[in-house]
């Protein structure tokens, strides 16, 4: 027998913009509304699915008690606190039961200000939709003499706050030169590469200068392509120099050191400009046959250095730092810039790139000192496409046991929403859908890194598995 | 941040917290060295229900290392619930026991940053500003905690319109006392939704009542944050010109951009 308080008609509905996926026995929940994904671990993703199967509250609470061992009142604890935070957030309605655990004023004011569902029954009846959230009888009272007016208008602010972040774009120097010396000039030097799907013909003022930033893209080197290029022209603008296109601001550079950074920055802008992908991953991507390896990490954390390990081990290199996705196969290009090694990477792999040392040094815009590797072995032509096998998320960690373990896909998809992964357009059912149809046929692991031979000695058997 | 803006005519910069990771802190050393750098940090909530984003916290003192900024300004409300990124400041319902959880806050970032702490105000829809109770609030908060206020001139002109107050309550004692620095930058539409909007030039008005409190308060700095203004290196150097006649007092430009 339930304790008071539930009522057996207390049916909630899920909102029609909200759609759950299951992702092994965990949920991804999307609520097209609201622009974002949850991930929902195995007790709250069954909460929603007795939901969407229409049972009542007793009957989850009771269903939730017998699943996962618990005693009614802590199902009942869980089941309603989950179902009043789902309905806060305007992704269920019709919350019918009492019982939850109040919530503070501030998170009250997050729920009416991003659901305006709910600051809709707070306009028609303040009193009961604030302690129905709910909130204590003092918090109410505040709440109520707001009144909805304040909440409407600061919502607007809000609303025209994120417009402005999406809308705000790089600094540009558009309104006036960059220099009295920038101007049109012969260059000296042209060549042109391959890029995805872009020609871009690099014009350099000089030889000197040619001789500096070629080398990074010369295994890109495309004598021809089948439309026009797009240009980036590296001109002198004494002192210094200025790196410029027509598709993206004029950057002035006064020093050599930091010109070659410049010219790549601007080399890949332009080439995934005109990319159509899906998603976008920061990772480093390697193939092994016809399936690609994943590793996803944070700048610094050493993917770029096992990149480089394995792709001298064999591996076809792709990337050090972007795996886009295409539709409808999900399947990934390469992308094969130079590997930018930083000086402590580069002592690490001076034993497999005896020549690494005589490489020049650059500057990049955060002061870091790189050097820009070739990528080694038979680089795969521009228009390969293969799907991604294995995503591997490195750590390193000194002191620890190199390792290689499984990591559960709903766990990998949250680590990749949270740090690594873009997706450029609104999210929506058949994206979503696709995105968590694609974890599902992956491989999922976390690389534990102290060793590099061990590391690449683990990745290769796991790559030779499949 | 654009390329010229280290040789721009300005004698301090400041820089948003997301830019400030991503630069890292051998290259804001390298700015800090030339003039001062004050570091704005509204991903701080320093009034949200849960402490301050430890992540966030983590890793801008890490790109501080070394770098000894001059300030840190932080919005005094919140972005964040446990539950939702608000994705702007949004304001305190001021209580005796949110000043001191405030209070606590504010040390805390000042001690991990090891530099002063500003607290700035914020244009927004709550009946704290026509009542007073803000400004009562603001200054609890910057005499308990030994911060310093960051008026922004622009927001405290839009709230006066939109909420029908006289913003010169703002620039006299003791509010004024407590401004170590002033923010200048443009606005869009008309009370009572007119908002501050980084797009738009400095208007004179904001530029007058910024004298006004130039006047009275212990400035340290006046900081334009303008997209408009940093569009270019020309635009950047009429508006400074242009606050220096007015304001006459100290000047930066602040990059609102992430890397």
């Amino acid at each position: 027998m339930l304790a008071p308080g539930f009522g057996v008609s207390a049916v909630a509905r899920v909102a029609a913009d909200a759609h759950l996926f299951v992702l092994d026995d965990c949920g991804v929940l999307l609520s097209e509304g609201r622009q974002e994904l949850y991930v929902l671990n195995a007790p709250a993703a069954f909460v929603w699915c007795r939901v969407e199967d229409g049972a009542d509250a007793d009957a989850i609470v009771r269903g939730y008690a017998d699943t996962f061992g618990v005693s009614v009142a802590d199902a009942r604890r869980t089941v309603v606190d989950l179902l009043y935070r789902w309905q806060g957030l305007g992704l269920l309605d019709g919350v019918g039961v009492g019982g939850a655990t109040p919530i503070d004023l501030l998170t009250a004011l997050g729920r009416l200000l991003t659901t305006p569902s709910l600051r809709g029954r707070f306009a028609e009846a303040p009193g009961e939709t604030a302690r129905h959230l709910p909130l204590p009888a003092g918090d109410a009272a505040r709440l109520v003499r707001l009144g909805p007016g304040v909440l409407d208008a600061q919502a607007w602010l809000l609303e025209q706050r994120r417009g402005a972040a999406r809308g705000r774009g790089p600094h540009s120097d558009a309104a006036g030169p960059v220099d009295p010396c920038a101007g049109p000039a012969r260059p000296a030097v042209v060549r042109r590469y391959r890029l995805l799907d872009s020609s871009i013909e690099l014009r350099c003022s000089s030889t000197e200068i040619a001789a500096l930033i070629g080398p990074l893209f010369a295994h890109l080197a495309s004598p021809s392509g089948p439309e026009a290029p797009l240009v980036v022209e590296v001109a002198d603008a004494s002192p210094g120099w200025v790196v410029r296109s027509p598709d993206l601001p004029s950057l002035h550079c006064p020093d050599r050191t930091e010109l070659a950074p410049l010219v790549k920055s601007a080399v890949r802008r332009l080439a995934l400009a005109r990319h159509r992908y899906f998603v976008q991953i920061h990772a480093a991507v390697l193939a092994a046959g016809d399936r690609c390896l994943v590793l996803p990490a944070a700048a610094g954390s050493g993917k770029t250095t096992l990149a480089a390990a394995l792709a001298q081990a064999g591996l076809s290199y792709f990337s050090d730092e972007y795996a886009l996705l295409e539709q409808p196969t999900m399947a990934v290009r390469p992308v094969p810039l130079p590997l930018t090694v930083k000086s402590g990477a580069a002592d690490v792999l001076a034993s497999r790139f005896p020549r690494l040392a005589e490489l020049p040094v650059h500057r990049r815009e955060d002061d870091q000192l790189v050097r820009y590797l070739p990528p080694p072995g038979v680089l795969p032509s521009p228009d390969t496409r293969f799907p991604i096998a294995w995503v591997v998320f490195p750590r390193f960690e000194p002191g620890r046991t190199t390792s290689l373990s499984a990591l559960g896909r709903a766990l990998a998809l949250e680590r990749l929403l949270e740090h690594s992964l873009v997706l450029p357009q609104a999210l929506d059912r058949d994206a979503v859908g696709a995105l968590v149809r694609w974890m599902r046929g992956v491989e999922c692991f976390e690389l534990i890194l102290d060793d590099l031979d061990s590391a690449v000695q683990r990745i290769m058997m796991l790559c030779a598995t499949r | 941040m654009p390329g010229w803006i280290e040789g721009a005519d300005i004698t301090c910069l400041e820089v948003d917290a997301p830019l400030a990771v991503a630069l890292g802190s051998v290259k804001l050393r390298r700015l800090s060295a030339r003039r001062p750098l004050g570091v704005r940090a509204s991903v701080l909530s320093v009034a949200a229900p849960a402490p301050v984003d430890e992540r966030q916290l983590a890793a801008l003192a890490e790109a501080l290392d070394g770098v000894r900024p001059a300030w840190v300004v932080v919005p005094l409300g919140f972005s964040r619930t446990a539950e939702v990124l608000l994705g702007a400041p949004m304001p305190v319902l001021p209580a005796p026991q949110v000043l001191d959880v405030v209070v606590g806050r504010v040390g805390g970032i000042r001690r991990r940053l090891g530099c002063p702490v500003l607290l700035e105000n914020f244009v927004h829809f709550f009946p704290t500003l026509a009542d007073g109770s803000e400004r009562e609030f603001f200054c609890g908060v910057c005499r308990e905690s030994g911060a310093g206020m960051a008026l922004d001139v622009t927001a405290l002109l839009v709230n006066a319109r939109n909420h029908d107050f006289d913003p010169t309550s703002w620039v006299r004692a003791p509010t004024a006392d407590l401004v170590y620095q002033i923010r200048l930058g443009g606005y869009r539409g008309a009370a009572p939704r007119q908002l501050d909007d980084a797009a738009e030039p400095v208007a004179s008005d904001v530029l007058a009542l910024a004298a006004a409190v130039a006047a009275r308060a212990p400035l340290r700095a006046v900081v334009v944050s303008s997209d408009h203004a940093l569009a270019s290196r020309t635009r950047c150097a009429a508006t400074i010109a242009q606050v220096r006649s007015t304001v006459a007092a100290r000047d930066a430009c602040s990059p609102r951009d992430s890397a």
